[in-house]
């Protein structure tokens, strides 16, 4: 139906027997049909390539936080432990007495509205609260607030009113040497061995 | 031309059939013939389960401190017939040769053995087995020492995961918590009791392995399977800071008067809760071997012991209650009462003594309650003690929890009628005495005896133990007079100075009883104790201490100190208003 269109339309085009119709797109089709396939598959196993590659490294960068997330998880583990170990009642009591604080049970309250006094006032009797009663197995080799030199050797004390000592960063752990301020005078900082440093006011 | 294309293409689709053809083929042998053997090896060889440990909830406090809670231990194990010299490379580059003997040396230093040590592990179980593969060099090691290990990259260790507990607070309620066997089981307390709650459900998770001998994971091919459920968190209605205190203080009485068990029972007299739930001596669930077997219980909870004369307060509740007595009533106490094939005695020699019901309970007279509880039926009393809660379990329901001994009325003779009025043939737990003085305390309301608050899973749903309502046991007049009557034992008895605590109002009793010693008769010691209700003008507090046998002090002074240290310490912590008024002024003489 085309051609008989052509025919009439175009006489010259019947006279040439159409033969450039025929052949220029052949040639054209046969040539590069096997190049748009040969790059086709080429340009797939590149862009697979390349995809596996960017998934194989996301993969190990999958891995490695992994890793990290677990040792993180460790190491929070570990410091809950330190702190819920030093929380424990045994550890406060043995610091407080320590520290030479000593146990008044009996309580008095000023209430502020017309300063009556509540209850009757007696003072402690001394009985300290020794927490060396009630066994606690974690506390064992934990050093006290009064084993930690809270003062470097050789540090001459502050001439302010009042001083704070901040901690170092880095933690030395149990094991840790003193490092740090000795000899450098009184603005030296204090290393946090295995301990809290108490704190200073005077 | 046309023809020769033609063939071409029959030729093309002829090879493509032969393809499908033997493609199908193929997939025919693969997915079908041989399907079973070809996943059986894949599965072997690529796949690897690895267990997700799901993390056991906590036990806390009232207040949130933590008194169990789960945390990952290793255990070093070493391969024996692996163990010989290797290459370690340093972060330089550089290779160094470690011998056995140094690689031994470096991993008892890390655990505290000796290299000898070290290498006698290797070599017992080379010993047994010239090929073993396995054994053990350290069982439960914390995460500071697994990664020091680690650090020295000895191939022939290998570190096993082993989730494990630790109790912060140590022996801090360690007779309530519990603890957990080495394999994870748990075997005593609240680990045991509240395991539903607290039980963690392990999950898989599998993942492609490389198919050479090093069994590298895959990248990116770990897979959940079966996700680990975290077991839920149990919050107790103590307080450990309380429990801390009360357990220091009486372990130092115990020490101080050669006792051999001590317990303290704190409670709230509004709610029926357990402030404090005190054993001495007791477990440090961190280290259990360190305790006797007989002291890693509750005793409070599971060891009956006849009360004595702190029972007293509860014969004159019941005689108020039943309209036989009134608080002014007078009897004339002598040393000695005798009835029919009763033979009833005072503990220390006195004159005939003219005393009101309040004056019989300040002298402690065994002989002048007699005379008020024989007013009542022993059926009548039976029924009132057990109301009172004696004879049947806590709501608490304690591993190992003991009912006391309450003989059925039909079965007392003569004499156990009489003492069962002042605490003698009849055995209650120290639980029940608390509960007790909280009905007393209570206007004559008995609550439940609460230890577990309640249980959070993993979700947050808040699971709260449904807890039956309370009951009356006497009238509220009945509570009150008695409480009052408690007043004055705690003003005029002779205990007055030891027990005194400034500035509040305090109903007590004391007692010391008799210990039967298994044959029908009685031990020379005595089992010491003192009840009390603090502030009586508001009641909000119980608490009640029993020494078992105090060698160097055998009276219930030695008790009193306790109680007085434990309640004023309750009373501040919970920030009590001191009482403002002062206490009713009884007649105990007439």
């Amino acid at each position: 139906m085309s051609a008989q269109f052509a025919l009439q339309m175009a006489p010259e085009v019947a006279r040439q027997g159409l033969h450039w119709l025929r052949a220029l797109p052949k040639a054209k089709s046969r040539a590069s049909l096997p190049v748009v396939a040969a790059s086709t598959v080429v340009g797939l196993i590149l862009a697979q390539l390349l995809l596996s590659v960017a998934i194989a490294d996301g993969a190990y960068k999958t891995e490695h936080l992994q890793a990290q997330k677990v040792q993180v998880q460790r190491d929070l583990s570990a410091v809950t432990g330190d702190l819920v170990r030093v929380q424990s009642p045994q550890y406060l009591a043995k610091n407080a007495s320590a520290l030479g604080m000593i146990s008044n049970s009996n309580v008095v309250y000023l209430r502020l509205s017309d300063g009556a006094v509540l209850g009757v006032p007696v003072p402690a009797d001394g009985r300290t609260l020794a927490g060396g009663n009630v066994e606690n197995a974690l506390l064992a080799g934990v050093p006290l607030v009064t084993d930690v030199p809270s003062t470097p050797a050789g540090a001459k004390p502050s001439a302010d009113a009042t001083s704070t000592r901040p901690a170092t960063g880095s933690s030395q752990g149990s094991q840790g040497a003193p490092v740090g301020a000795a000899g450098s005078g009184a603005a030296g900082s204090v290393a946090l061995q295995g301990g809290f440093p108490a704190v200073h006011t005077r | 031309m046309i023809q020769r294309s033609r063939l071409r293409v029959a030729a093309f689709v002829g090879l493509l059939a032969l393809f499908a053809v033997i493609f199908v083929l193929r997939l025919v042998d693969v997915q079908m013939v041989r399907a079973s053997d070809i996943n059986a090896e894949a599965a072997s060889r690529r796949s690897n389960e690895t267990t997700l440990f799901g993390t056991r909830g906590s036990i806390v406090d009232r207040n949130g401190s933590v008194l169990a809670s789960s945390v990952m231990k290793y255990d070093i194990t070493i391969s024996p017939k692996n163990a010989r010299d290797f290459e370690r490379t340093a972060a330089d580059g550089s290779t160094t040769t470690v011998t056995r003997s140094q690689a031994a040396e470096e991993l008892g230093r890390v655990l505290g053995m000796t290299g000898a040590q070290v290498l006698g592990v290797i070599d017992s179980a080379l010993s047994e087995d010239p090929k073993s593969d396995f054994a053990y060099l350290a069982k439960e090691v914390d995460s500071a020492t697994y990664e020091r290990i680690q650090e020295l990259g000895i191939p022939w260790q290998w570190a096993k995961r082993h989730p494990s507990r630790i109790y912060p607070n140590g022996a801090v309620a360690g007779n309530l918590v519990g603890y957990m066997g080495s394999d994870g089981a748990p075997l005593a307390g609240l680990e045991y009791m509240e395991n539903e709650c607290l039980a963690a459900t392990d999950g898989v998770e599998s993942s492609l392995v490389s198919g050479d001998a090093s069994g590298v994971v895959i990248p990116g091919s770990t897979t959940v399977e079966k996700p680990a459920v975290d077991g839920g968190q149990v919050k107790l209605t103590l307080d450990a800071n309380l429990q801390w205190f009360a357990q220091s203080v009486a372990a130092a009485q115990v020490r101080a008067t050669g006792a051999r068990w001590a317990t303290v029972v704190v409670q709230e007299v509004k709610t029926g809760r357990l402030l404090a739930v005190v054993d001495v001596p007791t477990v440090d669930p961190n280290d259990v071997d360190a305790s006797h077997p007989d002291d890693r219980g509750s005793r409070a909870f599971s060891a009956p012991y006849e009360p004595g004369s702190t029972f007293k307060s509860l014969t004159a509740a019941t005689v108020l209650d039943a309209g036989k007595a009134t608080v002014a009533d007078q009897v004339v106490a002598p040393y000695r009462l005798l009835r029919d094939n009763v033979d009833v005695n005072d503990s220390s020699r006195h004159g005939d003594e003219q005393l009101t019901l309040a004056g019989v309970l300040v002298e402690s007279s065994n002989t002048g309650m007699s005379q008020f509880g024989e007013r009542l039926t022993p059926e009548q009393r039976y029924s009132y003690i057990s109301k009172f809660g004696v004879g049947s379990e806590s709501e608490v329901g304690f591993l190992g929890e003991s009912a006391g001994i309450l003989n059925d009325w039909r079965g007392w003779d003569a004499q156990t009628s009489y003492t069962t009025m002042f605490g003698q043939g009849l055995a209650t737990t120290a639980i029940q005495m608390a509960s007790v003085y909280q009905t007393l305390g209570n206007h004559g309301v008995r609550l439940p005896v609460r230890l577990i608050e309640s249980c959070t899973t993993h979700d947050g749903k808040v699971i709260v133990p449904k807890e039956p309502a309370g009951s009356r046991v006497v009238s509220a007049a009945a509570a009150d007079q008695t409480m009052a009557m408690l007043e004055q034992v705690y003003n005029k008895g002779w205990l007055a100075k030891k027990w005194n605590i400034p500035g509040y109002r305090v109903a007590t009793k004391t007692g010391t009883a008799q210990v039967p010693d298994g044959n029908g008769g009685y031990q020379k010691g005595y089992l010491v104790s003192v009840a009390g209700v603090a502030p009586a003008d508001d009641p909000q507090y119980v608490v009640s201490v029993s020494i078992m046998d105090p060698v160097l002090l055998n009276s219930s002074a030695a008790s009193a100190p306790v109680f007085q240290q434990v309640m004023s310490e309750v009373l501040k912590q919970n920030r009590v208003i001191p009482s403002g008024s002062i206490a009713p002024d009884l007649a105990t003489t007439w």
